[in-house]
């Protein structure tokens, strides 16, 4: 860390706490002065042990709680030859299920329900380690979700720390901003995907990696940055398929913040959406299917004013308007008509658009029923603690509700403010994104990709899944607004600083870098 | 640092691609009648394929085969990617007759079971896409509780040990008649007539089904006038006569 982590002091005022990458050989230096060394890789460690130790203390000071398993759980897992330990044929929806246990699944048997193809996630490389450290640390053979929840609390704190310490603020700004985003991310909301089977909290990991990274990219537009928000943009929706719409916010920043040359730019934004796109080509269709199905037949239809002309627009039959408001594996359901085999072809999201193109105030519904789902935050249908914690089926626990009390007061009460809220952000933002100060531009360019990644979340979810388990659907699209709110404050925060200059054009000659807007001031 | 990090996210996806791949066993056209498949998960009992391998059926397990169908036109014709679960799960009645598992199970008319499901097994994606359109039609005990047999169900009725299979009742509530009981069903008697007639009928039927005279009592019950063999007290085992042991 300290091998990046140096300051520059070169500012009245300027305490020279800020994260500042100085790459220049010491031949073209202009201090007068050798430059302080300040601890930052102490305060990142500092901050990464505050925020991790927050994190497990909330975890399991007075017993282990996580999120028990809806379903989605054993289709990841079960690809590490795992098995939950709930009772046969019980639910696991019931009780947060600890311990997994080794089993040899055979053939068809795991992956995608009903299909068995198989489901790829970047949180198996967290569950891997979890798997080993729990064969090498107890005599469980399986995998503890304790020793899971440890690992992403670990890299949760490391993940907040590395925001903080790449927001251009001293060391009390960068220790507000971890403190709030520990806040965040220790809310029920939140901190029960740790110690859970489902693969958000790799998702949680990625999405802090890449705000630390767009923050440092904005400052410093520089090769590592680049890469650092390329990896943690491809970490994020290997996450999960529905952080695929990150590319619509990543790539426009990958093009157009100048920095390393265009056409480096250009190859690593490529490569970012063909890797996309090959995992989601190896994907599960059977999740494709199911997204076309509910994004028909539970948000469409239901909320339709004439459900059989939108079946007509979209050539399926009619008859399916009984289907309406029907899950998927629901007596009912269209899917059991052999005539189904062929829906995906004709209702893919590009001809769902296609209808809501049609009667394009049918969004404003959709954006009212997405909002509301937002409002409530927290998927209050999984539950928290496990068997042994004696407080029968079905219990939420909120032993950190800071965030999601606030929230439900506010945004759950009148969603519209949430929409006032990421605007008046993305305003703010907007004003420190164009700002000749460096640090302004990094907060507030940080602030505008949030916004936009918010919406860009947002619909994402309303277009491919709707209604159904929306709650669960929206903590991605949640976790962007806070952070937002969060990069906000801290952009206002930058307003009070000093002026940040950007490296002089000897230094960008010297390295033959057009370093854009630096080059201008 | 950072370039450190992602050297050690490398290595963690190269160890995370080491899982073992699954293993598969017999095609689902290569099955024969009678093969048992040990599957101790209710989701492995749900799949819709079946590549397990095959284990003794005297050994623990959990299904076993008692023939093979074939699936409706409407479905088997639908093209080269296997349809999806809601499709092939309305036409598992269609593609498993019941008629052959009562030959199977070596029932004769009087000879009821309880807690025996049917279970259909389609073939895999990659079969259906070769073009196999054969499923496999299992039996499964108990799958209410953990479903673990040890002794084939080919003839299992004959057998002296059947009372795991035969149908009992403890009060209002069927069960097993290896569970406590206080009457077994003898089969069906015909309901026209008088109760007179129907008891009649049930207690001859009560006599061949035991061997013996013992209590029965006619139950209507939609239509059909079930014959049982009461007890006083509740006992557990069954009192079908003419079984063999193992």
């Amino acid at each position: 860390m300290s091998d990046h982590f140096t300051t520059t002091g070169r500012h009245a005022g300027h305490r020279g706490e800020s994260m500042y990458i100085d790459a220049r050989p010491p031949t073209l230096h202009h201090r007068t002065r050798e430059p302080r060394r300040r601890p930052a890789g102490l305060v990142f460690a500092g901050l990464a042990a505050a925020a991790t130790t927050v994190l497990l203390a909330r975890l399991f000071a007075g017993g282990p709680i996580g999120l028990s398993d809806q379903g989605d759980g054993n289709r990841l897992l079960c690809s590490l030859g795992l098995r939950q330990g709930n009772p046969y044929n019980s639910s696991t929806t019931d009780y947060l299920y600890l311990i997994w246990y080794d089993h040899t699944w055979y053939g068809e048997d795991c992956g995608a329900t009903g299909t068995g193809e198989p489901y790829h996630s970047t949180q198996l490389w967290l569950a891997w380690p979890a798997k080993w450290l729990t064969h090498a640390l107890t005599a469980t053979d399986g995998l503890d979700l304790r020793v899971l929840g440890v690992i992403c609390a670990l890299l949760t704190g490391l993940a907040i720390a590395a925001v903080a310490m790449a927001v251009p603020l001293r060391t009390v700004g960068r220790s507000v901003v971890a403190g709030a985003l520990t806040l965040i991310m220790a809310d029920g909301t939140f901190a029960g995907y740790l110690i859970s089977a489902y693969s958000e909290p790799a998702g949680f990991v990625g999405l802090l990696a890449l705000v630390a990274g767009v923050l440092l990219y904005l400052r410093h537009p520089r090769w590592w940055g680049l890469l650092l928000v390329a990896g943690a943009a491809a970490f994020t929706i290997g996450a999960k398929t529905q952080t695929v719409s990150l590319l619509a916010s990543v790539v426009p920043l990958l093009l157009l913040v100048r920095g390393p040359p265009v056409i480096g730019r250009l190859v690593v934004s490529i490569a970012l959406c063909a890797g996309t796109a090959t995992y989601l080509g190896a994907q599960p269709e059977r999740f494709t299917v199911q997204n076309d199905y509910t994004a028909v037949f539970v948000e469409m239809l239901p909320n339709s004013p004439d459900a059989a002309a939108d079946l007509r627009r979209l050539g399926l039959p009619e008859r399916w308007t009984s289907s309406a408001g029907l899950p998927v594996n629901a007596t009912g359901s269209a899917a059991y008509d052999p005539e189904f085999y062929t829906f995906s072809a004709h209702a893919g999201l590009a001809d769902r658009l296609g209808v809501y193109a049609a009667d394009p105030s049918r969004l404003f519904g959709m954006l009212g029923r997405g909002l509301d789902g937002m409002g409530k935050l927290r998927a209050i249908y999984v539950f928290s603690y496990p068997e042994s914690a004696g407080r029968g089926p079905e219990a939420t626990e909120c032993r950190v509700c800071v965030i999601q009390i606030l929230w439900k007061n506010t945004f759950g009460k009148a969603a519209a403010l949430l929409v006032a809220a990421v605007l008046a952000c993305a305003a703010i933002c907007a004003f420190g994104a164009v700002s000749a100060d460096r640090r302004r531009r990094a907060a507030g360019g940080t602030g505008l990709f949030l916004a936009s990644a918010v919406i860009a979340q947002f619909w994402a979810v309303m277009l491919t899944e709707g209604a159904s388990d929306l709650l669960k659907h929206m903590v991605f699209a949640n976790l962007l607004c806070l952070i937002l709110f969060v990069v906000t404050g801290a952009a206002l925060a930058t307003f009070r600083e000093p002026v940040e200059r950007d490296p002089d054009l000897t230094y960008a000659r010297a390295f033959g870098h057009n370093y854009g807007r630096d080059l201008r001031t | 640092m950072w370039r450190r990090l992602l050297t050690g996210l490398a290595v963690l996806a190269v160890l995370a691609g080491c899982a073992s791949p699954p293993q598969y066993a017999l095609a689902t056209v290569d099955v024969p009648v009678g093969m048992c498949k040990d599957k101790t998960l209710a989701e492995e009992m749900a799949g819709f394929s079946d590549s397990a391998p095959a284990v003794p059926c005297t050994a623990p397990h959990t299904l076993e085969t008692y023939g093979s169908g074939t699936l409706p036109e409407v479905v088997s014709t639908l093209g080269p990617e296997r349809p999806g679960p809601e499709i092939l799960a309305g036409v598992t009645d269609a593609a498993c007759s019941y008629d052959p598992i009562r030959p199977y199970l070596g029932a004769t008319a009087l000879d009821s079971t309880w807690g025996i499901e049917v279970f259909v097994k389609f073939p895999t994606r990659a079969e259906w896409a070769a073009g196999v359109r054969t499923v496999l039609c299992d039996l499964a005990v108990g799958t209410s509780r953990p479903p673990r047999a040890t002794l084939p169900l080919k003839d299992a009725l004959k057998y002296t040990d059947s009372a795991r299979l035969r149908m009992c009742r403890s009060g209002t509530t069927v069960v097993t008649c290896d569970q406590p009981h206080d009457a077994e069903r003898a089969g069906d008697v015909d309901a026209s007539g008088a109760d007179a007639d129907r008891t009649a009928r049930c207690q001859a039927a009560a006599l061949t089904y035991a061997g013996a005279a013992k209590p029965s009592r006619v139950v209507l019950n939609d239509g059909t006038a079930e014959c049982w063999v009461t007890g006083q007290e509740q006992t557990t085992g069954t009192v079908r006569t003419g079984l063999v042991a193992r």
